[in-house]
Order: structure tokens, then C-alpha cells, then sequence
């Protein structure tokens, strides 16, 4: 039974990633652009779980040797950027809503107070 | 099988994020993301990370992506920017979550001896409680348990966050009083 090389993962999660990045550079919709970093947060999940899976063994059960328990740890980082991710969504679409209650649009080529 | 079952699904997950990022309706952008999330479950599996492969169902797919597309029709019907509706994209939406949902199901619909053999011939329940154990172990007893706590209040935070830049006083009451508080 082949199992899957790690680089495999890591190219579909470069692959994932740049897209996102293509999305955050092209588009304007506010939204769209909050969606394309969302999909670059999970092609670092997956770069996490694809490299904690080729540490070692994934652990079963807690052991007393560190080796088991550093296989985890890609695991346990996912766990918390899954988190943080859900508050952030809930924070950036908040921003998102309250900009466009004050400027009725959501393209974000039109928020330049600031450009000098 | 597992080798075939990654490559497909890696190769309608790209297709679907450049389908979703091209697109000029947001909202089935957020449709193509979501389904594009729910696949990201698939190579979670193969990596041996049950939990998070339903984790990542239920919260990206299930939480976040119902919240955008809350927020997207909920301020779609008062912007200014045209949304046409593009029908060509439909079929092709349909199938790529259709293909998604099928490779899941091919995933975990057979005992995991099909996807690596025999050296994993557990069942795919067994497979899932292992891994809860591990999470629990490695995140309650381990030198994870502060990062747990100061996750509680990072959500807490943004709880705390959203209420006040969101809730607006109703239109009848007065202003000043509303905002001494």
C-alpha cells in the first residue's frame, strides 16, 4: 500500500495558497478578498497536518516519550488557528458591516480617506 | 487507493478555489469556498487527523461560510455593485460539490482497510476516538493547557467586539442618552 509522500500535500497546499493570494491581489469586493485569506488559513492547516503526519507516527494514546507527543503538535496548532480563525472571521466581517453602514459600498478601492 | 483518492480530490479543490476566486457573484464565491473547505476534510483523513477533518467540516464549513453568506446577502440587497446571476456556473458548482461529497463518502463510507491496508484495519469510529484521545491528552494535560485558556479568551474578545461595532441603538431612542453608557 503507497502511501502518500509529504510533498504531495505541501504542493496542494502551495497550490491553495497562492490562489488565495491571487484572490486577495485581483479582486475588490471586501468580502471576497476576507474569503481568500480564510482559504490561505487552511492551506497552512493542511501544510500542519501533512508535516505533523510526516514527523512520526501519529500518537494513539499520550506516552511518556516526547517523540509521540511532538506528532501531535501540528495537530494541536491546527486546533488553534481553527480558533482564532473563528474569531477573526466574526471581527473582520463586524468590520466589514459597520464600514459599509457608513460608506454603502464594498469595494475596497473606494476607502481611501486616508491616501494622502 | 488512497493515492487516487488524494489526486482527485486535490485536483477539484484547486479547480474549485480558482473557480471561486474568478467568480463575480460573492455569493456563490462562498459556495465554491465552502465546498472547497468540506474537501479540505479529504487529505485531513489521509494524514490521520480524524478530529480535525470533522472540526474542519464543522466549524469552516459549517460556521464560517454560513456567516459569510449571511453577511453577503445580508448587504448584497443594498449595494451598489450589479450582481449578475450567472447561470453557466451552476452545473459546474453543482458537480464540483457533488465530486466532493462523493470522494468524501468514498473515503469513509468503507472500512479504513481500504485506504491503507492492513496496517490500519481499524473502523473509521475507532480511528476518530484514538485521535480525540491523543487531542485530549496532548491539549488538557500536556504544556498546551495555558493556550487553551487564552483561546477561550481571544473568543471571548471577538464576542465582546462584534456586540459593540455591530448593535446599534433603535432608531426611536435618543442619542445621547444611548451613548453615555
Amino acid at each position: 500500500m503507497a502511501a502518500i509522500p509529504t510533498s504531495h500535500y505541501i504542493m496542494l497546499s502551495a497550490a491553495l495558497f497562492a490562489v488565495g493570494v491571487l484572490g486577495v491581489l485581483i479582486r475588490r469586493n471586501a468580502i471576497v478578498i476576507f474569503l481568500a485569506i480564510e482559504l490561505m488559513l487552511n492551506a497552512v492547516n493542511l501544510a500542519f497536518v501533512a508535516m505533523a503526519r510526516h514527523m512520526g507516527p501519529v500518537a494513539t494514546k499520550m506516552g511518556g516519550a516526547t517523540g509521540l507527543v511532538d506528532a501531535m503538535q501540528g495537530q494541536v496548532f491546527v486546533i488553534f488557528v481553527l480558533a482564532v480563525a473563528g474569531a477573526e472571521v466574526a471581527v473582520g466581517l463586524a468590520i466589514i458591516v459597520a464600514l459599509f453602514r457608513h460608506k454603502r459600498t464594498l469595494d475596497v478601492d473606494e476607502v481611501n480617506l486616508m491616501k494622502w | 487507493m488512497a493515492v487516487w483518492l488524494f489526486d482527485a480530490a486535490a485536483v477539484v479543490l484547486v479547480a474549485c478555489a480558482i473557480a471561486a476566486i474568478v467568480q463575480r457573484n460573492p455569493l456563490y464565491t462562498a459556495l465554491l469556498m465552502g465546498v472547497v473547505f468540506a474537501g479540505l476534510a479529504i487529505p485531513f483523513v489521509l494524514c490521520q487527523a480524524e478530529l480535525l477533518a470533522a472540526l474542519q467540516v464543522i466549524v469552516y464549513a459549517g460556521a464560517i461560510v454560513v456567516l459569510f453568506v449571511i453577511v453577503i446577502t445580508m448587504l448584497g440587497s443594498e449595494s451598489r455593485e450589479a450582481l449578475e446571476e450567472q447561470l453557466s456556473i451552476r452545473p459546474a458548482g453543482t458537480l464540483c460539490a457533488l465530486v466532493v461529497g462523493i470522494l468524501l463518502a468514498a473515503l469513509l463510507a468503507g472500512p479504513a482497510v481500504w485506504v491503507w491496508g492492513s496496517q490500519r484495519a481499524e473502523s473509521w469510529p475507532t480511528l476518530l476516538s484514538r485521535n480525540t484521545e491523543a487531542f485530549s491528552a496532548a491539549l488538557f494535560t500536556g504544556r498546551y493547557i495555558v493556550p487553551v485558556e487564552m483561546a477561550s479568551l481571544i473568543l471571548l474578545a471577538a464576542m465582546v467586539a462584534v456586540v459593540v461595532m455591530i448593535v446599534r441603538p433603535p432608531p426611536g431612542s435618543n442619542e445621547k442618552t444611548t451613548t453615555k453608557q
